[in-house]
């Protein structure tokens, strides 16, 4: 049987997951797709979300593993000015409770089809996320956004992995 | 699609029976199917030596979305050298390369 792999969105003290079709960048340590908790536009300055923590799991498992896990976007983004996505890959999931800047990596709209993020790890023939880093996502807005809701302006990103 | 392999001895052994690829007698394989819809998609020969490939390359947009494309990919490890490997697209094309965006052969795949 072919594996089902999904994204889960983690958060909480008990990194409670669920796989969500879309994640919405707030300030608050939920995945609900709601309008509460928006992000400040500073007078001055950059606000950030509180992170969103995301990870392949294997609700069925591969026959044999998941492995060559990347993640890319297209390249461009449609959020506006003065928005931005940040990522970075984390070895294990850790609670968010606050807007901090998580210091990403870099904007994941650097991330493209020929130049994508190389996850390290793997799933096993098992159920689970196995050894598969975690991807942690934060919104930056800076004081040059325009006010308003980005509902109905998603950006997509895309996962390619291997199952054997 | 489904894989199914014709070993040596005449017998056909499916992926329902097999479950990975990676407990075929390599030894024993003569050929490696490709079958969609009971139909051959591509058949692979084997001579005991080579070490046969198989991937499910998934590319899904979107969290959890439905749209996912699908690309299979059948090739083989010499004992030395680069591996061959076809790249099936669902649209039925075909292509021939080594181990694109950094294919992680399995232990299988390369052990002698």
């Amino acid at each position: 049987m072919a594996a089902t792999v999904k994204t889960y969105v983690y958060y909480g003290a008990s990194s409670s997951a669920d796989s969500s079709d879309h994640l919405r960048f707030k300030n608050a340590d939920d995945n609900t797709n709601n309008t509460t908790n928006p992000i400040q536009i500073l007078a001055s300055g950059v606000n950030t979300s509180f992170k969103k923590t995301v990870a392949l799991y294997a609700t069925v498992a591969p026959a044999t593993s998941i492995s060559n896990v990347k993640l890319y976007s297209d390249g461009s983004s449609g959020l506006g000015t003065g928005v931005d996505i940040e990522y970075k890959a984390a070895a294990s999931y850790t609670q968010v409770t606050d807007n901090t800047d998580n210091d990403g990596t870099a904007s994941v709209f650097t991330l493209t089809e020929g130049s994508p993020l190389s996850l390290t790890g793997s799933i096993g023939a098992e159920t689970g996320k196995g050894t598969l880093q975690f991807i942690e996502l934060q919104m930056m807005v800076d004081d040059t956004a325009t006010p308003g809701d980005l509902v109905g302006i998603a950006e997509t990103l895309t996962w390619q992995f291997d199952e054997a | 699609m489904q894989w199914q392999t014709l070993y040596d001895d005449g017998s056909i052994h499916t992926q329902d029976e097999l479950k990975s690829h990676t407990n075929i007698e390599f030894k024993k394989l003569r050929q490696f199917q490709l079958i969609k819809d009971g139909k051959v998609v591509i058949l692979v020969f084997f001579d005991g030596k080579k070490k046969p490939i198989f991937r499910v390359r998934h590319i899904c947009r979107g969290l959890n979305s439905d749209n996912e494309k699908l690309i299979y990919l059948v090739g083989w490890k010499p004992k030395k050298g680069e591996p061959t490997i076809f790249y099936i697209y669902e649209d039925g094309h075909i292509e021939v390369d080594n181990a694109r965006n950094n294919l992680e052969l399995l232990p299988y795949e390369t052990g002698d």
